[in-house]
């Protein structure tokens, strides 16, 4: 019994549908690209710019409240501090720039699937 | 009379019901109230228009299986087949954030999602959740994700570091995103209503249509933002389980 419903859930996962003539999966593909490149133009640069300032704010928090509790735990004063505030600077600045190589990597992509 | 009008206000907290265990205060406020309506409005939206299952949907059950159809897109072009397992969770979270976010945009509403502690708390979940997912899944080879390839030797103790550190900012600049986007509309809202009080009968009329395109404003940006947490917790999820 359980294996049965296993079988059926399966079978509706996997692609059944009869194959599609030529003319409407152009159609379908057309109707695609264009939906994706109305989902991109939904995202202002200054939405991305704000997305972006909140990772910097992030590396430096994190950075300057580890600094501070390592400097309170070794008792060492502004030494963990400073360092740890820098290196959460460009721990910020490094994901930034991560974020925005994997949008750059994602239009290319897109690009790609568009020309082809 | 001059706190009823500051734009802070609406953040406010009060307690409904006093509660205190153990010298720890877990009182009932109107933010746990918010986050039990959440929950509530969620279930019962679901539930009820999951109830006919027919096979061509109606108006809500088209409702329900678009919330669905969203972010199971989201999932699969973003983690892939594997991540099809943490679908529910995924889904629950995204549902709670952009009710929480709508919710917000009611009159008489609290934004629940505008705290930082609300966001930090659904934040660290996912964080712990990834990680430990990451941990089950690939051991301690979890540590090589902090060592990129290529570092020469002389660099790998300063970039370790600076990866460990970039890792630990994630939960707090998701949460910081979606609290602040939230806070900053509600805020400019209040501001701008403000604004028609001060201005009286003949000026105040100039930024009653900013109000109101803000408010559309608002309400796009609350889907945007649920999206954006939804997408983020995605790509964490994927780093978890593809590491790279």
């Amino acid at each position: 019994m359980v294996s049965q419903n296993n079988d059926k859930g399966r079978a509706m996962n996997e692609n059944t549908d009869p194959p599609l003539p030529d003319d409407l999966k152009k159609r379908i593909k057309k109707a695609k690209s264009k939906q994706r490149t109305e989902e991109k133009e939904g995202q202002s640069g200054a939405a991305s710019a704000f997305q972006v300032s909140t990772e910097l704010i992030a590396g430096v928090g994190v950075g300057a409240f580890s600094g501070y509790y390592l400097d309170k735990y070794f008792d060492t004063q502004p030494v963990f501090f400073l360092i740890c505030f820098f290196l959460g600077a460009i721990a910020g600045g490094y994901n930034i720039y991560r974020s925005v190589q994997s949008d750059i990597q994602k239009d290319n992509s897109e690009k790609d699937q568009d020309n082809q | 009379m001059a706190e009823q009008h500051s734009p802070l206000h609406q953040f406010e907290i009060h307690k409904l019901i006093e509660l205190d265990v153990a010298g720890i205060d877990i009182s009932f406020t109107n933010s746990s109230l918010f986050m039990l309506l959440i929950t509530a409005l969620v279930s019962s939206f679901f539930i009820l228009a999951m109830k006919g299952r027919t096979l061509i949907p109606g108006r809500v059950q088209a409702m329900a299986e678009g919330c669905y159809q969203f972010v199971a897109t989201i999932v699969k072009e973003n983690v892939g087949s594997e991540g099809r397992k943490y679908f529910p969770f995924i889904f629950s979270l995204f549902m709670f954030v952009l009710m929480g976010n709508l919710l917000g945009m009611m009159p008489y509403g609290f934004t629940v999602t505008s705290h930082i502690i609300v966001t930090f708390a659904l934040a660290i979940v996912v964080f712990l959740g990834v990680t430990t997912i990451a941990f089950i899944r690939h051991g301690t080879h979890f540590f090589a994700y902090f060592l990129p390839k290529g570092t020469p030797w002389w660099l790998a103790p300063l970039m370790v570091v600076i990866e460990l550190f970039a890792y630990l900012a994630r939960p707090v600049s998701l949460s910081i995103r979606l609290a602040a986007n939230m806070m900053a509309g509600h805020i400019l809202l209040k501001v701008l209503a403000g604004f028609v009080v001060a201005m009286g009968v003949v000026w105040g009329w100039v930024p009653m249509p900013f109000i109101v395109a803000l408010t559309g404003f608002e309400i796009f940006v609350a889907i945007l933002q649920a999206y954006i947490f939804t997408i983020l917790t995605c790509v964490y999820l994927n780093d978890a389980i593809h590491l790279h």
